[in-house]
């Protein structure tokens, strides 16, 4: 990069700015960077309100209009931090001791045609894994269930 | 920047302004996103994944976030708690934290507060269910569960 300078009869200068070492460290910066990027993976959110003193559980996506809604409790028992057993229990029918399957606990909860009207809380085992908890929860969303809410399991069990 | 055309015998340089400013523009955003990486995102915790986790559009007005290591740490604003040395630490902070949303924000947005939950895909409900009851104690009503989106 030159440059040019004259005044009255004094000769011509040149100024040169060196940019070779700068552009150097820049590349050196950018080498660094590139090489200690690590991309943040897309993240998702699963909304839930807090528990209530009253039930002692989160609950899913509540409703705004506080209707009221039928509800069921799915036991999950764990071993591993997996889910070995579930029980399920509303007011209309109650199963124990279900296979860790999840298609046939969808099956089983099949039986209720209103979902939206269905509230659920999962009872959950102390040992099971954040994991597999997102995964339960994912399948019934998925199946329909809409409002779950999360509690520990209960002393009697 | 001289040019040398023609014959004229003149010294060819290439014309290094546009490549220098592109570069730079690169360093700026690497370290940006390296920054942002570092304030929020706990690197510790692997999340785990659901498909029914709906994508962040836009974030909360006012949100804390509260990151829960494999180990049932608790990363808070760049400070880890163990919840077996002091129990009632993470509630503590909690309260302290809404209570300055009270303060700075107002009473409704306290109450509108989010506190977003990430924990490790290892990680035992025991230990993400204690940090819920925690913030509840403290006065948070909502929380999110934080996920990857994917199959």
């Amino acid at each position: 990069m030159s440059s040019r300078k004259r005044r009255g009869n004094s000769p011509a200068v040149e100024v040169y700015i060196p940019i070779t070492p700068m552009l150097d460290m820049t590349f050196q910066l950018l080498f660094y960077f590139v090489s200690t990027f690590n991309p943040v993976p897309v993240e998702g959110q699963i909304s839930m309100k807090l528990p209530t003193e009253n039930t002692g559980g989160a609950v899913l996506n509540p409703d705004p209009l506080q209707e009221k809604k039928d509800n069921y409790t799915v036991v999950i028992y764990a071993e591993g931090g997996d889910y070995k057993l579930f029980d399920l229990k509303g007011p209309s029918f109650s199963k124990e001791s279900l296979p860790p399957d999840l298609n046939r606990l969808r099956d089983e909860l099949n039986v209720i045609t209103s979902k939206d009207k269905v509230s659920m809380t999962l009872e959950i085992q102390d040992n099971l894994t954040y994991a597999k908890l997102i995964q339960i929860m994912d399948y019934l969303r998925q199946a329909g269930f809409m409002e779950l809410g999360v509690s520990g399991m209960s002393k009697e069990r | 920047m001289s040019h040398g055309a023609g014959g004229g015998g003149g010294v060819e340089e290439p014309n290094l302004t546009p490549l220098l400013d592109l570069v730079l523009q690169l360093v700026m955003f690497f370290m940006l996103v390296a920054n942002f990486i570092q304030q929020d995102f706990s690197a510790e915790i692997r999340l785990p994944t659901a498909v029914s986790a709906k994508p962040i559009t836009a974030r909360e007005p006012t949100f804390i976030l509260v990151n829960v290591t494999s180990q049932g740490e608790v990363v808070l604003e760049n400070r880890t708690l163990k919840y077996e040395k002091d129990p009632a630490q993470i509630t503590t902070i909690m309260s302290d934290q809404y209570k300055r949303i009270q303060r700075v924000e107002g009473k409704d947005r306290a109450e509108q507060a989010t506190v977003i939950l990430r924990a490790d895909a290892a990680t035992s409900f025991d230990k993400v269910y204690r940090v819920m009851k925690a913030c509840k104690a403290a006065g948070f009503s909502k929380v999110q569960l934080r996920a990857k989106v994917g199959g």
